[in-house]
């Protein structure tokens, strides 16, 4: 008797069991309306995401390389070496950035990267009495840094972006990586609104070092996407601004602007005075460009662009001690050398792999 | 002499090996008639999934006792075709979607017509270019699954018949 | 005794079976917005896979020509035609273990591309969707929150 109603009992466990396997779940039509659901979860929030219809693919992995044609780079004097002009034939480096979403959830997003940016100077005939030239030829500028984007949507309408870099810059080498403590740091905050899909946009404060030296710039953000979709803006004033023409989804060009730069911190090599030992090239420029991106393979991007490359500063601060001072757009601070350096065409070209 | 002899041989054996390749390939057709879908008694507006499943049976189709799942290179959809016996035609229909699954591959889209002409009988479906179904005929059956969007509430079920053409490549 | 361990050994295989058939996969079915509120997706099982269609459009019209939207960025050109609104991004998802689902994928019709895509029930209504490119670190996770009819329209029925 208790072995059948086991055996029933084991029956009934099996059926039970073996209707999982069934073969298809449909939800029955007549169930849904679909414009009238809610969230199941009383206390779950709807917030904004950080796209737009046919903003440019964010960039996950990018592998470039940079190419300036040739100018005269006039250097001003320092300690016992007198100015010089030198004429560099091109400018060229590798350009390496990663950036990996390392939190992405609706009410956060937060992706951390690395990026390291060379230019190396090919200059004849240099001379040996000139700092600047001297440094430049034999070692190039370098720039590696880690860098850290939050995107915070607040509610289905309003976002803050915060963003974190340290950059270590100069004409170091692998073996002769400056102190931890020239790391020069840049930050922005931005809180912003996204109106629909195809606009978004924001005001925010900034310290940079995009025009050479350390700065606190206002900031904004303004992404829009035309109605039929074919136009937009990717503006993030004034690092960047581009005019974008979406050919479609997978083909993009772009028309712009990109300001870059950053301090570089300039080793004297027993070459001057101890009092010369905290020198700090504060390079800035100016990219006015037009750029063509488009996927080469599903998520391999090739993005080519070329331009005119404007010098906006090369002078040549003493930050004593590696303290770094503001002088803003109105200080008075003398530079240590005054600087100038022709402009002249650049192109730059880079695959990437680009985020879902 | 004897180098350009040589020179020779490599292009020779490209030669041999794609005519090999070429001699051993033959195309057959393959042709589901009559498959019907049914939806529910109610059908409501917007997207209702039909399906049918269909034992393949390709080995007899190509005049072969076994065909083993390596001889299957190449299936493509060349017609699909869909007739209604209902008096209201396709009018309720704004769009049909035929996708091809099995238990073992990923389901692809094949056909589409979209939007579906009213007053018709018949509707020819424009097929997918780059839809190979090699791999869902590998296996024993396939699933056929019709994505209906309906213009509106139908207190009437929507039946359709399918009839299929594949062309399939295989290697003997 | 041997009562009390046959009521036991029986009580243990029942609990055993009928756990096995709640872990079943079957939570995944139901109505579910993604993160960008842009659409409403059902999943459902067909065969012993899960997918997902679309059956909620935000914006349904396509604002230039007023017609409903469709794939435009399929690349498979002649398969442009298909409707958005019905369209199974969701594809082949495999019940792995309790709360995961894998070996499926997800297609974004905003760039016609296909990721590789996994799926964890964080609990009965949140799903983590994650879409990635070979590797899962190369990726994204959105998150999707579970629908159900409006509480406000259970009363007034």
């Amino acid at each position: 008797m208790k072995f059948t109603a086991l055996i029933l009992l084991l029956l009934i466990c099996f059926t039970a069991s073996a209707q999982i396997t069934d073969s298809t779940t449909l939800i029955p039509e007549e169930e849904e309306n679909y414009d009238n659901l809610s969230f199941a979860d009383g206390n779950a929030k709807r917030f904004c995401t950080s796209k737009i219809f046919d903003l440019s693919p964010q960039k996950l992995i990018s592998i470039g390389y940079d190419f300036q044609g040739g100018y005269a780079i006039n250097s001003d004097t320092i300690g016992t070496y007198a100015p010089t002009t030198v004429r560099t034939n091109y400018s060229q480096g590798l350009r390496l950035m990663a950036n990996i979403p390392v939190i992405s959830r609706n009410n956060i997003i937060v992706q951390l990267g690395a990026n390291y940016l060379e230019q190396r100077y090919q200059i004849d005939n240099t001379p040996t009495d000139n700092l600047l030239s001297t440094n430049l030829s034999r070692n190039g500028l370098r720039s590696t840094g880690l860098n850290t984007t939050i995107f915070k949507p607040l509610n289905e309408r309003n976002f803050i972006i915060a963003q974190a870099s340290a950059d270590l810059n100069g004409d170091y080498g692998f073996n002769t990586i400056p102190s931890l403590r020239l790391l020069r740091y840049s930050g922005a905050a931005i809180f912003g609104w996204k109106t629909g899909d195809r606009r978004m946009f924001g005001v925010g404060l900034s310290r940079t070092y995009r025009v050479g030296e350390m700065n606190y710039i206002p900031i904004i953000l303004w992404n829009w996407t035309s109605l039929n979709r074919k136009w937009g803006t990717e503006v993030l004033f004034p690092a960047r601004a581009h005019v974008r023409r979406t050919i479609n989804s997978r083909n993009m060009f772009f028309v712009g602007y990109e300001l870059e730069g950053n301090s570089y911190k300039i080793n004297s090599r027993n070459t001057l005075p101890s009092d010369f030992d905290n020198l700090e090239i504060r390079r800035s420029e100016l990219r006015f460009r037009a750029m063509y991106e488009f996927s080469l393979y599903q998520f391999i991007w090739l993005s080519v662009q070329t331009g005119f490359r404007y010098n906006y500063g090369f002078n040549v601060d003493d930050v004593s001690g590696g303290n770094e001072f503001f002088r803003g757009f109105f200080g008075n601070q003398p530079y240590a050398m005054i600087n100038t350096i022709g402009n002249t065409f650049y192109a730059l070209v880079s695959i990437n792999v680009v985020s879902p | 002499m004897i180098k350009k002899t040589h020179r020779f041989i490599p292009i020779l054996i490209v030669c041999l090996f794609l005519v090999s390749c070429m001699r051993e390939k033959v195309v057959i057709t393959y042709e589901i008639k009559d498959l019907e879908f049914v939806s529910d008694d109610m059908v409501f507006e917007g997207s209702n999934t039909l399906q049918n499943k269909h034992a393949l049976e390709l080995a007899s189709a190509a005049g072969l006792n076994q065909l083993t799942e390596d001889q299957i290179k190449k299936v493509k959809l060349v017609k699909a075709s869909l007739q209604t016996t209902d008096t209201s035609h396709f009018d309720n229909v704004n769009s049909i979607v035929l996708q091809i699954s099995s238990d073992k591959t990923e389901m692809a889209q094949f056909a589409v017509v979209n939007p579906v002409p009213t007053g018709l009988d018949q509707l020819n479906m424009t097929l997918a270019e780059e839809a190979d179904a090699a791999e869902a005929f590998k296996q024993p059956s396939i699933y056929l699954i019709a994505d209906v969007n309906v213009k509106k509430d139908l207190e009437t079920p929507i039946r359709f018949k399918a009839s299929l053409t594949f062309e399939v490549t295989i290697k003997k | 005794m041997i009562n009390k361990f046959f009521a036991l050994t029986t009580l243990l295989i029942c609990s055993i079976l009928f756990c096995k058939a709640q872990d079943n996969g079957d939570d995944l079915i139901g109505i579910w917005e993604p993160s960008s509120g842009k659409a409403r997706v059902k999943i459902e099982k067909i065969g012993n896979k899960y997918y997902g269609k679309i059956v909620w459009l935000k914006e349904p019209l396509d604002p230039v020509n007023k017609q409903p939207k469709v794939d435009k960025n399929n690349p498979d050109e002649s398969m442009r035609t298909v409707p958005l609104k019905g369209y199974r991004l969701l594809k082949d998802f495999e019940f792995k273990s309790k709360a995961l689902w894998e070996d499926g994928t997800i297609y974004d019709p905003e760039n016609g591309s296909t990721y590789n895509c996994t799926i964890k029930m964080k609990d009965k209504n949140t799903l983590d969707i994650r879409g990635y490119i070979g590797v899962s670190a190369l990726g994204r996770t959105d998150v999707w929150k579970r629908l159900e009819i409006a509480k406000q329209e259970i009363k007034s029925n």
